[in-house]
């Protein structure tokens, strides 16, 4: 009988343990709260030419342009969570002449939605001249870059000094882009 | 995206479990002890578990973080909390999971009628294994991105997972072979329902400064998902699917039924007993294997990819492409990268052997009331020794150190109370109690009883329990 009892005692014991086990104050559905701020930099388009190279076809003055079709801005992901874009040039210019890039954000047809430009100025004596640019888009701004699918670049000699095959100087250009994202549980 | 890492979040906090059995072992009036020592003593003619109800076992917990590190309402914000517990986790850091139930299970005493020293046991089970490492580096890629993280590799290696679904039969023989020795071992015939595992990844995605650019991307991948039973239920899903990978694979519960991937295994174990007072015992449990052939479906992802970005404007020799066309090829090349290639390879894979042992010291005899003596006859009603658990996992393998005080309180009612050093926690007090009415037998088992003040801020909690049916030895 004292058997019994002790049994029945240690087994309530134990049941009464789990039964009041005790929580703190704790609240599942902080998780509704959450916010990633990742930051992603990645390459961009990057050349080194020396002077002779902006030597112009014909009399025209030089230019260059090339293209690229992206649908980068146009995915989900990056509609719904993109924040903040820039764009970050480092150019050495060593070449005595100012040069002029136009980054064009352009829809499938090829219309603008934004323009930027980074204006290089000639270097004297072929000093290299190093040069950080960054341009920024938000708000508004970035939703007409998100909008774009064409990104077109325009490389222009500007005025001055006549380039020859002897003409000393290189022109370098780096850069990245860094996409600020804010991914959030809505 | 945010949901699927909201629900990985939640799965991760509140589903982790642990497969040391610290309280079960050893304890010899619960029958189910043989399964973690098949050559434990044996102290009773025979048992039939309550079908279903004979061994209900799980338990949950993780290496470094426990739910309340993240859900407290102590006004902090969320992630602030998150950011410290990543911060906190390394990635050894694991989540585990065991379930265990047991369908039936019995034993019986067997050999001549004067000398029954051996014992026959046998039992079907059904079990949930999943083991998941913390994958630091690409939870830091989550909340930081790489950008703040030039130069730091993220390592594919961190990525590492297991879960299995799987039923076990089992038969296994006893024997005392003398007062000292006793030995026993357990043959084990595997069926897995299914299998995920991604255990062998290597490689890292590393941002640089670059020779030519700002910087440079690399991805080096040798990455690989198994799988097993599992794409024939997507492809079943598939209702446009006619396509039947699965063929002569059953269903759920055929696939319990020794229709699913097939394996073999053994326990050993033995009982040495010093003296009156000291024995020590070992076992090795689930040394064996499954081979995986019935509906298997693998990824691998495998190849290298550099991004230094784009050189336009200048077509030549050295740049023979416009811009776009790079950026075309480029794309193709990153998308084909992370294709990965499906195969139907079979695999073999080892069950996580587990080890057990211990050092015991009994002490304490009944004290009589009628002449305020101590018994002579009749086991010692105390015990107390020091555990060692160690299981493999698939980075290493994993320990847990307990120290145990055992207690005959009365004829029929026993208690085992532990003190667990393991990767969850190093103050895990568990507490079991056996009890038996008559034949009827009844366990209980739980392990971190301090947690259960605020059970939301326990790494890992256990729960044990069962009903059995004992014909027990007359003396």
């Amino acid at each position: 009988m004292i058997t019994i009892k002790r049994t029945f005692k240690t087994s309530l014991s134990i049941l009464l343990l789990f039964v009041f086990s005790c929580t703190e104050p704790t609240d599942f559905s902080q998780s509704e709260d959450l916010e990633l701020l990742p930051v992603v930099e990645t390459s961009l388009i990057f050349f080194e030419e020396d002077a002779p190279a902006f030597i112009p076809p014909t009399s025209d003055d030089f230019s260059v342009s090339d293209r690229i079709e992206i649908e980068f801005f146009n995915d989900e992901f990056v509609q719904d969570n993109l924040i903040r874009a820039d764009f970050v040039f480092d150019i050495e210019n060593s070449i005595n002449r100012d040069f002029r890039l136009t980054v064009t954000f352009a829809d499938a047809l090829g219309m603008p939605l934004e323009i930027f430009f980074v204006e290089v100025p000639a270097s004297t004596g072929n000093q290299n001249v190093p040069l950080n640019i960054i341009q920024t888009y938000e708000g508004e701004a970035l939703d007409r870059v998100k909008q774009s699918l064409v990104l077109q670049f325009d490389l222009e000699l500007l005025s001055g000094e006549t380039l020859t095959e002897d003409s000393p100087g290189t022109l370098s250009l780096r850069s990245s882009g860094i996409f600020s994202l804010m991914i959030d549980t809505n | 995206m945010q949901k699927l890492f909201y629900y990985t979040l939640v799965l991760f906090s509140c589903i982790c479990f642990s497969q040391n059995k610290q309280l079960l072992y050893g304890f010899t009036e619960i029958p189910q002890s043989l399964l973690s020592n098949p050559g434990a003593k044996v102290n009773n003619k025979g048992y039939f578990g309550i079908p279903l109800l004979s061994h209900i076992h799980a338990n949950v917990g993780s290496s470094g973080v426990s739910a309340f590190d993240l859900f407290a309402d102590n006004g902090v914000n969320f992630n602030v909390k998150l950011r410290n517990v990543v911060d906190n986790l390394r990635s050894i850091d694991f989540f585990t999971a065991t379930q265990q139930l047991e369908v039936f299970s019995g034993g019986i005493q067997l050999g001549p009628a004067y000398n029954k020293n051996q014992y026959l046991s046998f039992g079907f089970y059904q079990e949930t294994d999943f083991i998941s490492y913390f994958p630091k580096d690409f939870a830091i890629l989550a909340l930081e991105g790489n950008q703040p993280n030039i130069g730091r590799p993220f390592e594919f290696d961190q990525v590492s997972f297991d879960a299995e679904l799987l039923s076990v039969l089992h038969v296994g023989y006893n024997k005392r072979v003398n007062e000292k020795f006793t030995y026993g071992i357990r043959g084990k015939i595997y069926s897995s329902v299914a299998n995920i595992n991604s255990t062998r990844n290597e490689g890292r995605f590393i941002t640089t400064p670059s020779d030519v650019n700002t910087l440079q991307q690399v991805f080096d991948l040798d990455l690989e998902v198994r799988t097993s039973g599992i794409a024939g239920f997507i492809d079943d899903d598939d209702e446009d699917d006619g396509d039947s990978d699965t063929e002569g694979f059953g269903d759920v519960g055929s696939r319990f039924l020794f229709g699913g991937n097939l394996g073999l295994g053994v326990d050993l174990g033995f009982t040495y007993q010093k003296n009156d007072q000291w024995y020590f015992d070992a076992s090795i449990l689930d040394f064996g294997f499954i081979t995986y052939t019935k509906d298997v479906e693998n990824y691998e992802i495998e190849g290298n990819f550099v991004f230094e970005g784009i050189d336009p404007f200048f077509i030549g020799e050295t740049n023979p492409q416009t811009a776009n066309e790079v950026w075309t090829a480029i794309s193709e090349d990153f998308e084909a990268l992370f294709d990965p290639d499906t195969t139907q390879t079979k695999y073999t894979k080892l069950r996580p052997v587990k080890l057990n042992t211990s050092l015991n010291y009994a002490f304490g005899k009944k004290v009589l009331k009628e002449c305020n003596c101590v018994a002579e006859e009749g086991d010692y009603l105390n015990r107390v020794g020091g555990q060692l658990y160690a299981i493999a996992r698939p980075r290493g393998p994993q320990l847990a150190l307990s120290a145990y005080y055992y207690r005959r309180i009365a004829k029929g009612l026993s208690a085992k109370a532990t003190y667990t050093i393991d990767p969850f926690s190093s103050t895990n007090v568990g507490l079991g109690v056996s009890a038996q009415l008559g034949g009827f037998n009844m366990y209980l088992l739980t392990d971190n009883l301090l947690a259960y003040r605020n059970i939301y801020d326990a790494q890992s909690v256990s729960l044990q329990l069962g009903f059995n049916y004992i014909f027990r030895n007359e003396n």
